[in-house]
């Protein structure tokens, strides 16, 4: 995401002359040397689906070149026109000669400096009809008056905030001009770091190259603005992305999100949502969890959340997959997916999402909660709201409707996915080092645990020096990392039937067809040791809905309610094949 | 990479040219695209790339892959020194 300038000229030349897309012009009028931002500026706009053709202007030339009629500017009809601006060359007396200006002078070379603006406005509009960009001006170094410029009566600092504000009302005064707030980049990065004086008095270019990216991407989201490039809904994910921990397992008390302490982080991101979503951007929720853990949440922590559940239009809560339900969001509130952003912690999810779903927007998510309600704002998809009033209505019609669509059956073939995640499964068998997390997985796991059984790490340890029992773990690689240990199966051997103790997963790793390879590989391990049958029973408690057809799913049969067996004393039930590797250890003896 | 073939490659992308031209007698008279503006996306992209500014009477000494490199070798020394 941070791009240095050297990686956007490696881009521009992959990229090339000619790339596919929109075709987008831009002339770019200036008073300071500017055509180095030029790669920055155009792989921002490729990367957004625009061809672009990038034109500069004469060199602090604006109304000769502008008004010329047998000019280049004439020739041409151009989309959008920078009218970049230096303090420098449009103002010089406020940074040089500030001393000998009296307040009345400032005022009235103010109102020049902003009529000057109005008239290149005019003259870049005298033949077609472009958006324009004006900018804000910076006060390159310190104040005249250095620490005494705040007390003045009349400060520099004063007469540039009132320039700037000057310009932006006559922005306003006309129709698609924008304002590129190249004082606010500044501030952002810190002039010693935006300025090259050197560069400066070599060339008169004024910015370092990191401030040439800053204004270069400014640039390019100034026009996705004026072009609608924005995004009118997010879809967001609850676990680790609106709150700190999983709320099936740690509960609603201890999930981390608050006005205080660690979880303002999360906080500030709900915030930042909150904001978005008074804006006219709607918020919708697609969340691997119980729907009564989620509402308990939500009420619980009322006054630790800015979100409340009312605020997302639509909520997907359930076992189903993500792209299936950001499929539906989007058909309910009639919207398209390109206009739709996700945001995840989860790697596999996001991965999943952008191969399914390619059109919705799905960025990185920062590492470590602390970023995200500063990447949020960052996102330049929601500029500007192009909401309509007839999406606005819609939305709220849901709102007063509290329609929470019911999630439908996954249907289309996963394999090819799960191929690529490169999983690798071990499976331990009586693993001693593991019993701490073990135990902590019992107390843990309420969801994918068919039995809910509490053991201490005593209780573990018992069962692996039993030789009547057999108590098997495993862990999870993929590509995007180590997913640790995440289930436990312990099963009780008696007359060559193996009945079920225990079988319980994280919820992280649900939806990838982990326990269909791991029961087929138990069986096979039990199988050997002369094992005919294995039996299990699902007890139904208030969170474990989502294990409730697990058995049947994974080929058992049904006995009794609730209660399945499986014979495997000829063929052994399914091997995914799309693990790259399964190991057992210790290896069996055969 | 070595400063070598990190200033080569800055000079390749920024110069617009392909990487096997940039020879170590590469200069602004071999090489026909490099004129100011380009010089100037190549010394904005050394300077990030070394973490060093160049003084702005050394800007229009550094056309050549001879002058950058004696001149980023010089600063690596004596920022080394410091």
């Amino acid at each position: 995401m941070k791009s240095t300038y050297k990686d956007y000229l490696e881009l521009a030349r992959q990229i090339g002359e000619t790339p596919r897309g929109t075709p987008l012009s831009l002339a770019v009028f200036r008073s300071c040397t500017l055509e180095p931002i030029e790669p920055v500026v155009r792989v921002e706009l490729v990367s957004e689906g625009f061809a672009p053709t990038i034109r500069f202007f004469g060199y602090n030339i604006f109304e000769q070149e502008l008004l010329d009629p047998a000019g280049e500017y004439g020739k041409g009809a151009y989309d959008v026109v920078l009218l970049f601006a230096t303090l420098q060359e449009f103002f010089p007396e406020l940074i040089y000669d500030f001393h000998n200006i009296t307040p009345l002078e400032l005022e009235k070379k103010t109102q020049e400096v902003v009529h000057r603006m109005e008239q290149l406005v005019a003259a870049a509009r005298r033949t077609s009809q472009p958006r324009i960009i004006l900018t804000t001006f910076d006060h390159p170094g310190r104040w005249y008056y250095g620490i005494l410029d705040a007390q003045r009566d009349y400060s520099q600092k004063e007469a540039l905030v009132h320039l700037n504000r000057s310009i932006a009302a006559a922005a306003s005064r006309h129709k698609e001009v924008y304002m590129l707030d190249v004082q606010d980049i500044a501030s952002r990065i810190g002039k010693k770091r935006f300025y090259d004086w050197n560069m400066y008095y070599h060339s008169s270019l004024p910015f370092s190259s990191e401030g040439l990216v800053e204004i270069g991407k400014e640039i390019a989201r100034v026009m996705f603005a004026a072009y609608g490039k924005t995004k009118k809904c997010i879809v967001l994910d609850l676990d680790n992305t609106l709150w700190g921990g999983v709320v099936g397992e740690e509960g609603p008390d201890r999930v981390i999100v608050g006005p205080t302490g660690p979880g303002r982080a999360y906080y500030d991101f709900q915030l930042q949502l909150k904001h978005l979503s008074s804006k006219g951007i709607v918020l919708a929720m697609a969340s691997k969890n119980n729907p009564e853990d989620v509402k308990e949440a939500f009420l619980k922590r009322k006054d630790d959340m800015p979100l409340a559940l009312e605020d997302f239009v639509i909520t997907k809560i359930g076992w189903g997959l993500k792209p299936q339900s950001i499929q539906e969001i989007a058909q309910e509130l009639d919207i398209g997916l390109d206009s739709m952003v996700f945001l995840d912690d989860s790697p596999v999810e996001r991965e999943l999402m952008r191969e399914r779903v390619p059109e919705v927007y799905t960025p990185e998510l920062p590492e470590g909660a602390g970023e995200y309600a500063a990447f949020l704002q960052e996102l330049h998809v929601f500029e500007k709201n192009i909401y309509s009033q007839e999406d606005l209505k819609k939305v709220r019609i849901y709102q007063d409707q509290g329609k929470r669509a019911s999630l439908k059956q996954e249907s289309a073939s996963l394999e090819d996915f799960w191929r690529t995640l490169d999983m690798r499964l071990t499976i331990f068998v009586n693993e001693k080092m593991q019993i701490p997390r073990l135990a902590q997985m019992t107390q843990k796991t309420n969801q994918f645990n068919l039995t809910t059984k509490k053991y201490s790490e005593a209780d573990i340890t018992r069962r692996m020096e039993d030789p009547k029992w057999q108590v098997f773990s495993w862990s999870v690689q993929d590509k995007f990392g180590d997913n640790g240990v995440v289930g436990l199966l312990i099963v009780k051997i008696q007359d060559k039937k193996a009945s079920i103790d225990m079988f319980l997963q994280s919820c992280r790793v649900i939806g990838r067809t982990i326990e269909q390879a791991v029961i087929s590989k138990v069986a096979l391990y039990l199988q050997e040791q002369g094992v005919t049958l294995i039996t299990g029973e699902y007890i139904p408690t208030a969170k474990n809905a989502v294990v409730k057809d697990l058995y049947p799913h994974l080929g058992f049969t049904k006995q009794a309610e609730n209660v399945y067996a499986l014979n495997i004393e000829g063929a052994l039930p399914f091997l995914p094949p799309w693990f790259q590797t399964i190991h057992m250890t210790p290896q069996q003896a055969v | 990479m070595s400063t070598e073939e990190r200033i080569k490659s800055i000079m390749a992308d920024s110069l617009e040219v392909d990487r096997t031209l940039i020879k170590d007698n590469a200069s602004i008279y071999t090489i026909a695209q490099w004129d100011s503006l380009q010089h100037l996306r190549l010394v904005m992209a050394l300077q990030e790339e070394f973490g060093m500014r160049f003084g702005d009477r050394e800007i229009p000494d550094l056309v050549s892959f001879a002058a950058i490199q004696e001149a980023i070798t010089k600063k690596m020394k004596s920022h080394g020194k410091e």
